[in-house]
């Protein structure tokens, strides 16, 4: 209940916060305590990008990582005293939903462009209506099933298990790997195809919360509707108004990564 | 004074308040265990951009419960509401393996801040009713919850949408988050 005094704390407050000029009483500095980062506006990125030299670093076996938390980050943030550290290293690596694995870093410098990529995708006009109900806009995708939806489907996608449904947003609150956008550009038609062939019922936007789950459940999980053999995707699914695009491994290199 | 109250048989009877923050990976649930837990039913969310707080009322103690919503890049913004925070809740879904390396990194990085030095760790092993969900034990070894030294935690497994488990994770709560008298 009630907090200790500790001369550590102190100290580390002060570094947590360097606009408070408080003064440690005791040189109890813990490990990276002489960091003073700019006070500069606060972005997201900073600080991983921060953890990401440390470790880098780290890794590359320099003595102190004193020479990387000198540079100027965007954020201040030390790390926490030894003693809060237990030998768990910052991410370094992001995993996109699909299960691949690529560098923070490069995921994060690429995000603009990643959403731009994304925006172009879901705004062709076989993307505008919701996959599932046809409800605009389409504000969610479906990563695993390559589908646009709108944000009362994703919801329920969401309550389905990630076995069935990997959901994304996809209005700048999540990072985007490349595999995720190339799981996305054969778009809703081409999808529909696939999961529905052309016995299933489709869905209008005024259809009850039941019924949707229930056609969702169906669609997605019991492939109720799916051939039993998927026909092959003709090739001009992926042509509707600009040129095929480039293949996968050269999304990032189109990038000047 | 809660051991004096404690003595005097008073501990179920003085009002306590705690602050607590819910954090964990996207669509793990814990919008649903907040609204379970507050309205005893589940309701139909929408992803979290933000949060949501609510009061809930358990026993003498007043758990005020920070739902923060965990998709990628809103998750750097949990660490503005880590501080007079007593207790973390974070939600796993115990069917999504491919992702328990991710929870594992965000619960130790977030169990790293300074704020949190003195907060309890509630686990919610969520969505056990899931055909391949991983047992508790085994999620408190892929989140690596035995090297957290010097720190109360717990885990407990639950599944928000039939409500199995949830008060059993508040009933450690009650024993085991400093909490203060209310206010």
């Amino acid at each position: 209940m009630q907090r200790v005094f500790n001369p550590i704390h102190l100290a580390a407050a002060a570094i947590l916060e360097p606009v408070v000029a408080a003064t440690p009483k005791k040189a109890a500095t813990p490990v990276n305590g002489q960091h003073r980062g700019p006070t500069g506006s606060a972005t997201p990125t900073g600080a991983a990008a921060l953890s990401g030299r440390l470790a880098a670093a780290v890794r590359n076996g320099e003595s102190s990582p004193r020479s990387v938390l000198d540079e100027p980050v965007d954020q201040p943030r030390a790390l926490p005293p030894e003693s809060l550290l237990h030998g768990v290293i910052p991410a370094t690596m992001w995993t996109s939903k699909l299960g691949t694995n690529y560098s923070l870093d490069d995921i994060r410098k690429n995000d603009k462009r990643a959403h731009a990529e994304l925006q172009r995708i879901r705004w062709r006009p076989d993307n505008s209506r919701c996959a599932d109900c046809a409800a605009t806009p389409t504000v969610w995708a479906i990563v695993n099933h390559g589908t646009f939806v709108c944000l009362r489907c994703a919801s329920v996608h969401r309550s389905l298990g990630t076995h069935i449904s990997k959901p994304k947003g996809c209005t700048g609150t999540y990072l985007w790997g490349p595999d995720e956008l190339q799981a996305m550009r054969p778009g809703n038609r081409a999808a529909n195809i696939a999961l529905l062939g052309d016995s299933a019922p489709r869905l209008t936007p005024d259809v009850s919360d039941a019924a949707l789950r229930e056609h969702l459940v169906d669609k997605y999980e019991k492939k109720r509707w799916a051939p039993a053999v998927r026909p092959p995707e003709p090739p001009d699914l992926m042509t509707f108004d600009e040129p095929p695009p480039p293949p996968e491994e050269d999304f990032f290199a189109s990038f000047g990564v | 004074m809660g051991a004096l109250f404690s003595l005097m048989g008073l501990d179920g009877w003085t009002k306590l308040d705690a602050r607590l923050c819910m954090v964990g990976l996207d669509a793990a649930g814990k919008t649903t265990i907040l609204y379970k837990l507050k309205l005893g039913e589940v309701v139909t969310t929408i992803p979290t951009i933000g949060f949501n707080v609510e009061a809930i009322e358990y026993g003498n103690l007043t758990l005020t419960v920070w739902d923060i919503g965990g998709q990628d890049k809103i998750r750097p913004l949990w660490r503005h509401y880590y501080s007079d925070t007593q207790g973390v809740i974070f939600v796993v879904d115990s069917n999504d393996r491919d992702r328990l390396s991710q929870a594992k990194d965000e619960l130790h990085g977030l169990l790293d801040q300074f704020e949190l030095r003195d907060a309890v760790v509630l686990v919610y092993a969520n969505k056990q009713d899931l055909p391949n969900a991983a047992p508790a034990a085994q999620l408190a070894e892929a989140l690596q919850l035995s090297s957290l030294r010097g720190r109360k935690w717990y885990i407990q497994a639950c599944c928000a949408t039939t409500g199995d488990g949830l008060y059993e994770g508040l009933d450690w709560l009650k024993e085991n988050c400093p909490s203060k008298p209310a206010s």
